[in-house]
């Protein structure tokens, strides 16, 4: 998910219908330069090195999202017909994470199974946690107010944290109890990618598990 | 003479054809009215090189929006939704402003270009 604003300008986007590296690629309607998705840059045309500022989403069952969020707005385009309910993504899958210069991926699989995984990328700690039961993802630095911490799941989609014992919230990132009550995590973007697209990408990346 | 007739139909039925088709085709390669109609990429990248390992990465299946994009999204309130419990959704929370993109429509469409809390943002999937 993307920020569509380059220097001052909103720009529309097109499906190019090309494959760059075996992944998605857009056009703008303004230039016609065309992008790649995975990193969110135009490789050619008059916009070539731009790049937009990634946004951070969630991956969520409905009942999941709707509970956090009762008054959002659904997009209603293309719903008719048959549904796609918890879709087991493919074997191969990662999550990608890319900040500033470093990057690292994390097999869906494995991160499903261990149910919280903790990496550095770059300078940056983050955790990745799956839900095992609806394979939804969250990404969250692992810095709050400028301290570093390491989780544990305790239970009940919460996690609590080594350094203060504070009890958080796994699905919004919330500090429930604690030392840290009132405090959130910071989301961290992250892109869901076959394993071999993200080292076509990302050549330096970290691979964890799978 | 009814051999002659039956000629004369073939004939015709295929000249229906042809004009079919190339209707067909006229309307195809129209495109959508928003997008350019150029596939070819612009051939900015001067430095051979460059363009070598560009052009053997780059692989054009399908013309522009052959898989149309949502360029006017529509919505229905969370409590409106037709959406089942088990069901994925893309979720977006921008300056308290919740979307929910399903992954059924998702994969039907591809991208959507909304305004989420003021930021104008391009869904992709």
């Amino acid at each position: 998910m993307h920020d569509r604003r380059f220097e001052g300008q909103t720009l529309v986007f097109g499906n190019q219908g090309a494959l760059y590296k075996t992944a998605m690629t857009w056009f703008d309607h303004a230039t016609g330069s065309i992008w790649s998705q995975p990193i969110g840059r135009a490789l050619v045309g008059e916009l070539r090195g731009a790049t937009l500022r990634q946004l951070p989403a969630t991956l969520d069952t409905w009942s999941g999202f709707s509970a956090r969020h009762p008054y959002a707005l659904v997009l209603s385009n293309g719903l008719s017909g048959p549904r796609v309910i918890l879709a087991t993504p493919r074997d191969n899958w990662v999550i990608g994470l890319a900040l500033g210069d470093a990057a690292a991926a994390v097999d869906f699989s494995h991160a499903r199974l261990a149910g919280l995984v903790q990496l550095t990328v770059g300078d940056a700690p983050v955790m990745v946690w799956v839900d095992e039961a609806t394979g939804t993802v969250r990404a969250y630095l692992r810095r709050v107010a400028d301290r570093l911490l390491n989780f544990e799941a305790a239970g009940d989609d919460t996690l609590r944290d080594r350094e203060t014992g504070t009890l958080w919230s796994a699905a919004n990132g919330l500090a429930l109890s604690g030392p840290l009550a009132g405090q959130a995590l910071s989301p961290v973007p992250w892109t869901s990618a076959f394993d071999w697209a993200w080292r076509d990408f990302y050549p330096e990346s970290a691979f964890i598990g799978g | 003479m009814r051999r002659r007739l039956g000629i004369a139909a073939s004939v015709a039925f295929g000249l229906t054809l042809v004009v079919l088709g190339a209707l067909a085709l006229a309307w195809a390669i129209r495109g959508s009215p928003e997008a350019p109609r150029t596939t070819r990429p612009p051939r900015d990248l001067p430095d051979p090189h460059e363009r070598m390992m560009f052009d053997s990465a780059y692989d054009q299946r399908l013309s522009r929006d052959a898989i149309a994009p949502i360029y006017s999204p529509q919505f229905v309130p969370a409590a409106d939704a037709p959406l089942q419990p088990d069901e994925l959704v893309i979720g977006l929370v921008i300056n308290g402003e919740a979307r929910a993109y399903p992954v059924t429509s998702l994969n039907r469409r591809e991208m959507v270009n909304d305004v989420v809390g003021g930021t104008p943002v391009l869904v992709s999937w």
